[in-house]
């Protein structure tokens, strides 16, 4: 029963939209189910929701030609796209709280640079290493190629803006774009020495994808995207404490330096991965939080949470469009959030222009 | 318990901005800050806060200061700073909340809207932060820090507050409304120390007061000692009087100029 005094306290204060925000993850979780749903029983065979629901209820064994479209291509892609879409929202809300500025983000700080060098060399010099070697690395090259990529690039950032175990936010910020100029001339040139055949995979890749996607790849990159996503989930306090200044948040008793490093390792290690198996999928990681900013406020608590549920349905949704717009064929995901995503983006900065100084 | 600063020296880069600072701020007390821009206020301010390396003696409630956890002075102190940048559109209430929630209170629609109600800004919950004035949104920040702050005296002893101008953006009834609050604040039982500019408020609300030039004490005392014309003008670097008032109290006033 609630009584008159719990129901004082259940009241939240106007202005305080921490009710709203709790439904809003109830929708959202819904949302992320129902297209997973959806994503499943699309494609290019003829496998059906209603069919193998009604099959999974009745514990009845599939077709094993449909069972192995599910298990085996499905099931991974629609894995990878709920965790790259995840990985990708939740980098992007962690980095702005991080930097303070709701246009921070991963691909802005060379993070995503750094992963997709790795995954052009990979592409472009990948034949020259010796055929025991190529062979025994096989589809794991481009991944192995990235994480070490974006890794790399993490780590010289945070040896540029990190000093005595301060980390300044704006060398950070300018060193980033300083590093994404380096590696995107290294990654130029490396363009330039590709062949033909190359450069299709390379312009392939570039615009992102989720087609490759096994449960090898899912394998190698799950448990990095996993820690990522982990790791975020506790940085809530301290992002919301950095909002107001590093000094606010000392005042509040908050850990800002470990605040800090835990975000750029969060942010490398799910950036890193997400890059890797998919390539250059952009916009997610900006428009997300910026959309549910908007709906339900900054706080950390629920936007982290929020962002993960919207950025994974937003993504499989994304992709099942890419495989059913022009099916048979595959168009890459990428052009699809790029194409859905910029017009939001701008709308949302016209907006915005009048509200808070970006 | 009290708050006592012992030969206190803060380096930033290559100059010494505070030298040789000695002060005791007892809890019951409000404490004044005052001096020229560039004296060093905001400086010692952080250096109390304990954001600032600083050579001397420094505790709170007989903690060292710099020996104590972030997180445990948030429960001793709570800090207004001379200016918050504010990054997201928070609205009004998310902003005290995140204070009330530190304080270790819950975070209840109720002491949400008293520590609105306390600066006058009952109602404005649901605005953006960004959408105020700027004396709102000074405000704004001080009902978070008294959200953040509780009760005068907590299990701990008594809790203080770290006031940096706290009452620039403030037009005359709002300043006289902070600096009550202030007062009610140390008189039952918490400690304040606040930064100001205004003289009078000083006089009129300040139990000890600092004068800080050139990052020295000038002087130190209760304002009948520390504000007095000569003093005040040649630190200043402007000719001052200070008028005894019938009524008790007292005015400091620019002199007229002469011809
Ligand atoms: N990071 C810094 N590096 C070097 N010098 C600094 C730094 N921060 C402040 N200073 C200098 O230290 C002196 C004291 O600064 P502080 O901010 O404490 O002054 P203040 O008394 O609060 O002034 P105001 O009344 O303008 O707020 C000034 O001369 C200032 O230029
Ligand atoms: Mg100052």
């Amino acid at each position: 029963m609630v009584t008159a005094e719990t129901a004082m306290h259940l009241r939240r204060a106007e202005g305080d939209r921490s009710g709203i925000a709790r439904r809003v993850t109830l929708v959202l979780a819904v949302a992320m189910v129902a297209v997973s749903l959806l994503s499943l029983s699309a494609g290019a065979s003829g496998v059906s929701l209603s069919g193998t629901l009604a099959a999974l209820l009745r514990g009845e064994a599939l077709d094993p030609a449909d069972r192995l479209v599910l298990l085996q291509i499905r099931l991974p892609r629609l894995a990878m796209g709920l965790l790259v879409g995840a990985a990708l929202a939740v980098s992007g809300a962690v980095m702005q709280g991080l930097f303070r500025n709701p246009l921070a983000d991963p691909g802005l700080v060379g993070v995503s640079a750094g992963a997709g060098l790795g995954a052009i060399t990979a592409i472009v010099l990948g034949s020259a290493l010796p055929v025991g070697m190529a062979a025994a690395l096989g589809p794991h090259l481009l991944p192995i190629a990235a994480f070490a990529g974006g890794w790399t690039a993490t780590m010289v950032l945070y040896a540029i803006a990190s000093r005595h175990g301060r980390t300044s936010v704006a060398t950070m910020l300018l060193g980033g774009i300083a590093l994404a100029a380096l590696t995107g001339a290294a990654s130029g040139l490396l363009i330039y020495m590709a062949d033909d055949s190359q450069l299709r995979d390379l312009t392939f890749w570039g615009m992102g994808s989720l087609a490759g996607a096994s449960w090898t790849r899912l394998l190698a990159a799950a448990p990095l995207m996993a820690a990522g996503l982990i790791a975020a989930l506790f940085l809530a306090r301290g992002l919301n404490g950095l909002a107001l200044g590093e000094a606010a948040a000392h005042h509040m008793g908050l850990a800002v330096e470990r605040t800090k490093r835990i975000a750029i390792l969060s942010v490398a290690v799910s950036t890193g991965a997400a890059v890797a198996v998919s390539g250059g999928i952009g916009f997610v990681g900006l428009v997300v939080p910026h959309l549910l900013r908007l709906a339900t406020g900054p706080d950390h608590r629920r936007l982290l949470p929020n962002a993960a549920l919207l950025g994974a349905t937003l993504l499989v949704l994304a992709d099942l469009l890419s495989r059913t717009i022009v099916a048979p064929a595959e168009l890459p995901i990428g052009i699809i959030t790029a194409l859905a995503g910029g017009p939001v983006f701008i709308a949302i900065l016209l907006r915005q222009r009048g509200i808070v100084d970006l | 318990m009290s708050l006592v600063i012992h030969d206190l020296s803060v380096r930033l880069g290559h100059r010494e901005v505070l030298t040789g600072i000695d002060l005791i701020a007892c809890a019951g007390e409000v404490t004044a800050i005052i001096g020229p821009n560039g004296s060093g206020k905001t400086t010692l301010m952080r250096a109390i806060t304990g954001e600032l390396a600083a050579a001397g003696g420094l505790s709170l409630n007989g903690r060292d200061i710099r020996a104590t956890s972030a997180a445990v002075m948030a429960t001793l102190r709570a800090v207004l700073a001379q200016a918050t940048p504010l990054a997201f559109p928070f609205t009004v209430a998310e902003i005290v909340r995140l204070g009330a929630e530190v304080g270790g209170s819950p975070p209840t629609a109720r002491v949400i809207e008293h520590a609105l109600a306390r600066v006058d800004l009952a109602g404005y919950g649901a605005r953006l932060y960004q959408q105020l004035s700027g004396g709102e949104q000074q405000r704004v920040h001080l009902a978070r820090v008294l959200a953040q702050a509780g009760a005068p005296v907590g299990p701990e002893g008594p809790r203080w507050l770290l006031l940096d101008e706290p009452v620039s953006a403030l037009d005359i009834g709002h300043q006289m409304m902070v600096m009550r609050l202030a007062r009610d604040f140390a008189a039952e039982g918490g400690g304040v120390v606040a930064v100001l500019h205004d003289l009078n408020l000083t006089a009129r609300f300040a139990d000890r007061v600092l004068l800080l030039a050139e990052g020295r004490v000038a002087a130190c005392g209760t304002p009948v000692e520390v504000l007095t014309g000569p003093r005040l003008g040649g630190v200043y670097d402007c000719a001052l009087q200070v008028v005894a008032l019938p009524q008790g109290g007292m005015l400091v006033a620019p002199m007229a100029e002469a011809g």
